[in-house]
């Protein structure tokens, strides 16, 4: 009786640990958040006219559910303030950006859309707003060590456990009057891990982490490349984009091609002239 | 030797090669008004981009080492006191103009200098001299009433034309010549 007892105490044990393979998934849409319920949104007809220096926002869209009942609901606020710090912190230094303000989560409530995102142009006076949205997929599995699992010791000192966290992350930058979406940015990451048992939520946190990290890091170089693209494509096609300055602009002087190329015909007309 | 022309090139390459002499050095009026007195002369030596800074040197060079060859003392004057002149009016007369750049505002001004010098020195090509002026005239007339460049375009849509430097520059110009007439 005793030994039943003590083999139902075990075979409970070893249930909790040995869940067998599962999956977290957290993430949000900026789709999903800026067109609630709508399949076929309305083709947009007005240019956007953007006064500079621009005042951005940065702000992550709210998240969807968590399907899993072991991990805790997507990525918390004081993560999210630190990777749209250091976005700001990429893109402070351009001449033709006033400011960036950090829009927290509470100021964008699920399924906002435009009209929210109105309510905040009001509130923070942004112009721009740069959408940042994730979806984060966390594997985990156990290997060949988890059979040490048994000794109780084991689920302490081997790693069992392979953890596989797939992070996508994008930015979309929308400007807010003529809701036009200006540029758009991925940014991706892959965390591979082992871990014992009983470390296993406190590396898939880590692993979280560090994926959201990584993915950022990406997601700025790329943001980098496509504001850059964006800028060509304004002074390529000027009627796509209405540039303005308003107090605080930057300036500057130059000469470029044109008046030097006047220049160069009159020495040219000069020369001729002398040698005749 | 038209070391100041050289120096004055050799510095803009300088500070267009670190970015952190460019913040140190660049015009920005909220940091001048807080005592940041230096960036008035420095600011016309930051430049925005390689093709600002490649196309302002493509005039300022051969204009200035023209300029310094003829009329030596001038020219260097103009050096030490034009980017004051220039910064000066910018800040007084411009205060929506957040942050400035680019020599472009001393390039008009040395145009204007070896413009000057060669008409009054009776070269026989004062025509061409004549031309220049007109030109420049005319840049600066179009810049200020359209509020767009002429035969010049950034190549940073955020960038905004700055006309008033350009005058500032010609203004400095004549003020070194009308000293001297005076002397």
């Amino acid at each position: 009786m005793v030994l039943g007892f003590v083999t139902a105490l075990l075979c409970a044990g070893c249930a909790f640990m040995f869940n067998g393979p599962r999956k977290t998934d957290r993430s949000s849409s900026v789709v999903n958040y800026l067109y609630p319920g709508q399949t076929n949104p309305l083709p947009l007809t007005t240019i956007p006219v953007l006064r500079l220096p621009l005042r951005v926002g940065v702000a992550f869209v709210p998240s969807g559910d968590v399907r899993d009942n072991y991990s805790p609901a997507g990525i918390t606020e004081e993560q999210k303030m630190v990777l749209m710090q250091r976005v700001a912190a990429e893109f402070k230094g351009y001449p033709f950006i006033q400011s960036i303000e950090l829009v927290p989560s509470t100021y964008l409530r699920r399924a906002g859309g435009f009209d929210n995102l109105d309510q905040v142009r009001g509130l923070l006076g942004v112009d721009v707003i740069a959408l940042l949205a994730y979806d984060q997929v966390q594997f985990t599995n156990e290997n060949f060590f988890s059979l040490t699992y048994w000794t109780i010791v084991g689920a302490y000192i081997f790693q069992g456990n392979k953890n596989d966290t797939h992070t996508l992350m994008e930015a979309a930058v929308y400007d807010i009057a003529s809701r036009h979406l200006l540029f758009r940015a991925p940014g991706s990451s892959q965390v591979q891990a082992s871990t014992a048992a009983v470390y296993l939520n406190q590396n898939l946190h880590r692993d979280s982490a560090k994926g959201f990290d990584d993915a950022t890091g990406e997601l700025i170089r790329n943001l980098k490349a496509q504001l850059e693209a964006f800028k060509d494509r304004v002074k390529q096609s000027p009627g796509e984009v209405q540039i303005e300055h308003r107090p605080g602009y930057t300036g500057g002087g130059t000469f470029e091609g044109g008046f030097l190329a006047v220049m160069a015909l009159l020495l040219l007309v000069r020369r001729s002239g002398r040698r005749s | 030797m038209p070391w100041a022309t050289l120096a004055a090139a050799g510095l803009a390459l300088v500070i267009h090669a670190s970015s952190r002499l460019g913040a140190l050095l660049v015009f920005e009026r909220t940091r001048i008004l807080q005592g940041e007195a230096w960036r008035l002369w420095t600011g016309n030596w930051v430049h925005f981009s390689p093709s600002h800074l490649w196309w302002n040197l493509a005039v300022l060079l051969p204009a200035g080492i023209w300029a310094e060859r003829l009329a030596p003392e001038r020219t260097r004057r103009f050096f030490l006191f034009a980017p004051f002149i220039i910064g000066g009016t910018l800040l007084l007369v411009d205060p929506a103009l957040a942050r400035y750049g680019g020599l472009s505002g001393l390039a008009a001004g040395l145009l204007v200098l070896l413009a000057l010098e060669q008409i009054s020195h009776g070269a026989p090509d004062r025509w061409f001299w004549w031309a220049v002026l007109a030109l420049l005239g005319l840049k600066v007339a179009v810049e200020l009433s359209a509020d767009r460049t002429l035969l010049a375009r950034f190549s940073d849509p955020a960038l905004h034309p700055a006309p008033l430097a350009h005058v500032a520059g010609i203004f400095a110009a004549l003020l070194g010549r009308f000293r001297r007439r005076r002397i």
